[in-house]
């Protein structure tokens, strides 16, 4: 039996492990070079480390033993004196482990060694144990010193934290990879989204988009079709990460190859031939919300179809009001799902918005979500104004600042900058300037979204009331015909004021007057009838300085 | 507005163009009694390609109506649709007064006075 080598030996081995441990980024290099120098220091016939490897949580043996190392041999989790001290955390020193009941033994037949004494030590990064080292058969006796364990231990800190060091760059590496990875994911995912802003014509399409994390489910699309219709919308895809992100590329890729059809079919149609399609590609358990809105600038009408978000906002020129839109099922889950939708007049509002549940969702650290208040009051603070999507994110971001969760949260707002027509016209009243009040009834119509045939009983009752008016109220040797049109829009009706300083009828006088039409004597009256015929409310008022004729017609 | 007076071996056909409103009324009226005056047979009042009439314009047309009524004279409108058939409507003058698409088919019924 050698005598083991002496301290000063033996520490400036461990100086020199510790050097070359700092240096090396090979781990199977460092570790041959560990287990060879810790052979020499502890004077024994073999070392090895066990590394935990794998969600197994075996141990896979590294030995100064070539041949073991080519086998690669396990030690299954648990087992053995390894896998005890790896659960325990506490050093075995045995003088014959041959015969300890922990002892492995398919691990220990495979080396051809008899192993006799054996010290055995966890690699510990506080109570985290990364692995554990052995030291077999001392040459120097029958078994090891305390003095040779202490040694022992210390290498055995030298290599957990050189462990630790490797796997922590290990994990960086990971992380720059994976961070790499999802840059490029949200690359390809902003590639499905259109501009954040665009102009098209006299509307301005303005989004705010932000996915909770690189990737998302949320998305926004506007379409500009052939015939001038405009097809925009939000959407919110179940689930989070890259089975969302997926289901997103694949509903704006089917969105932006189907937009071509809202040239003849209705938006209820669409999102119906979007779902059987969607339907047909999306799996079991996903699904798509969507609100969408279609308008055609040209005869100034909007058609909203929400399905599984919240219902859309419009400005009507004094505050944001949600449209009263059907509510309709998510896409992807039923091909039978059928779809409904609302018609307005595009002058509804000067301003629209489409938003997912994101925004309203968000909780603040106080536990109140952004719908609870802040949200209307950041919608009416804007009164609005252009800057009004700027504002509300910026609420909504200082609301949700430190926010424990957030979902994926975007906005969609269309802002209408045409020029409204007038709203009232003053004209002198004559034959041939009747053609006036029709021109200004059919552009202020037209603008309001109204379809034809309520504008042409407008025009024609309007035309009786002006025509009446240079007949009867101005007598032909009149000059002074001044007569003025001015109407008004509300949400279920048209109200016209007709203003003139001849002499008007009453009330009375037109219940008398007002006749239904007959062939068998002159006509006369006639006019009067359509005018009853037409309007809802008619009301023939004399003020101090003339006459007012109201006339009230309800959308149907 | 300036209607249109075309003479068929069988009838007189008036046709309108554009808007037939008040300020179009007297010309519409002048033509009309001048057909009165002629006693024809036959008189077609064409509203295909008018876009709007007020009721002085029908005023003009029960006049001749009537007229016709009493003279033996056949009389048909024709072409009547759109804003022009939703104004006809509301003075309710189809009960009364014949209509019928095309002017090819007011020239060849055999008799307008069946055709209300």
């Amino acid at each position: 039996m050698s005598n083991p080598q002496p301290i000063a030996s033996r520490q400036s081995v461990l100086l020199d492990v510790a050097r070359r441990l700092s240096s090396t980024q090979n781990l199977v290099e460092l570790v041959d070079h560990i287990l060879q120098r810790s052979r020499e220091v502890m004077d024994c016939e073999v070392c090895s480390i066990l590394l935990p490897d794998g969600p197994s949580g075996d141990l896979l043996i590294r030995s100064t033993l070539d041949h073991i190392n080519s086998m690669e041999v396990r030690v299954p989790k648990g087992k053995g004196i390894a896998g005890d001290v790896y659960a325990t955390k506490k050093v075995v020193n045995i003088e014959d482990a041959l015969n300890d009941p922990r002892h492995f033994r398919p691990a220990a037949d495979k080396s051809d060694l008899i192993t006799r004494a054996m010290v055995t030590i966890p690699l510990l990064d506080g109570e985290r144990c990364l692995g554990v080292m052995q030291a077999i058969n001392p040459n120097h006796g029958t078994s090891f010193t305390t003095p040779d364990v202490e040694m022992f231990e210390t290498f055995g800190s030298l290599i957990a934290v050189t462990l630790m060091r490797l796997e922590s760059q290990k994990k960086a590496i990971l992380e720059a990879e994976n961070r790499q990875q999802l840059s490029l994911a949200t690359e390809i995912q902003n590639s499905f989204l259109p501009a954040p802003q665009a102009l098209l014509g006299s509307v301005a399409v303005g989004t705010f988009y932000e996915p909770a994390s690189e990737v998302g489910g949320d998305f926004y699309f506007w379409h500009q079709i052939d015939d001038g219709k405009i097809l925009l919308g939000v959407g919110d895809v179940c689930g989070k990460g890259l089975p969302a992100a997926l289901d997103m590329a694949r509903g704006t890729t089917l969105i932006a190859s189907t937009a071509h059809l809202c040239v003849s079919m209705s938006l209820a149609e669409w999102m119906k031939t979007l779902n059987q399609r969607l339907c047909g590609v999306m799996k079991a358990g996903r699904f798509i919300a969507i609100n969408a809105m279609l308008v055609c600038p040209k005869i100034r009408r909007v058609w909203l179809c929400c399905a599984g978000l919240p219902g859309a906002q419009v400005f009507d020129g004094a505050a944001w009001k949600e449209v009263a839109a059907p509510g309709n099922a998510p896409l992807g889950i039923s091909c039978a799902a059928r779809y409904a939708e609302i018609a307005l007049p595009f002058s509804t509002g000067r301003q629209w918005m489409l938003y997912t549940d994101g925004i309203l969702e968000v909780q603040n650290s106080a536990g109140e979500y952004f719908e609870d208040a802040a949200f209307g009051a950041a919608m009416q603070h804007t009164n609005g104004g252009d800057g009004f999507l700027n504002h509300l994110v910026e609420q909504w971001r200082t609301f949700a600042s430190g926010a424990s969760y957030q979902d994926d949260a975007t906005v969609l707002t269309l802002t209408d900058h045409s020029t409204p027509p007038a709203a009232q016209i003053a004209l002198t009243c004559h034959p041939d300037t009747l053609r006036l009040v029709r021109e200004f009834i059919e552009a202020w119509s037209a603008y309001h979204g109204l379809d034809d045939e309520f504008t042409g009983l407008l025009v024609l009752g309007c035309d009786e009331v002006m025509s009446n008016i240079c007949k009867y109220a101005y007598c032909s040797s009149s000059t002074q015909r001044a007569a003025s049109c001015r109407i008004v829009s509300a949400p279920s009706l048209v109200r016209i004021l007709i203003e003139h300083f001849g002499s008007g009828i009453t009330n009375e006088d037109f219940q008398k007057l007002v006749t239904p039409p007959s062939i068998d004597r002159r006509i006369g009256g006639l006019g009067l009838h359509v005018i009853s015929e037409i309007f809802d409310q008619v009301d023939f008022r004399r003020e101090d300085y003339g006459s007012v004729i109201e006339l009230v017609k309800h959308f149907r | 507005m300036k209607p249109t007076v075309r003479t068929h071996p069988n009838a007189v056909v008036i046709e309108l163009e554009g808007d037939a409103d008040l300020a179009t009324v007297p010309e519409f009226q002048k033509v009309v009694r001048e057909q009165m005056k002629a006693g024809v047979k036959r008189l077609i009042i064409d509203f295909t390609r008018v876009t709007f009439v007020n009721t002085p314009v029908w005023a003009v047309v029960v006049e001749y109506f009537q007229h016709a009524s009493g003279a033996g004279t056949e009389f048909a409108l024709t072409g009547i649709q759109g804003r022009v058939e939703a104004s006809f409507k509301i003075v309710r003058l189809g009960d009364f007064i014949t209509h019928l698409p095309t002017i090819a088919d007011a020239l060849n019924a055999a008799d307008l006075t069946s055709k209300r």
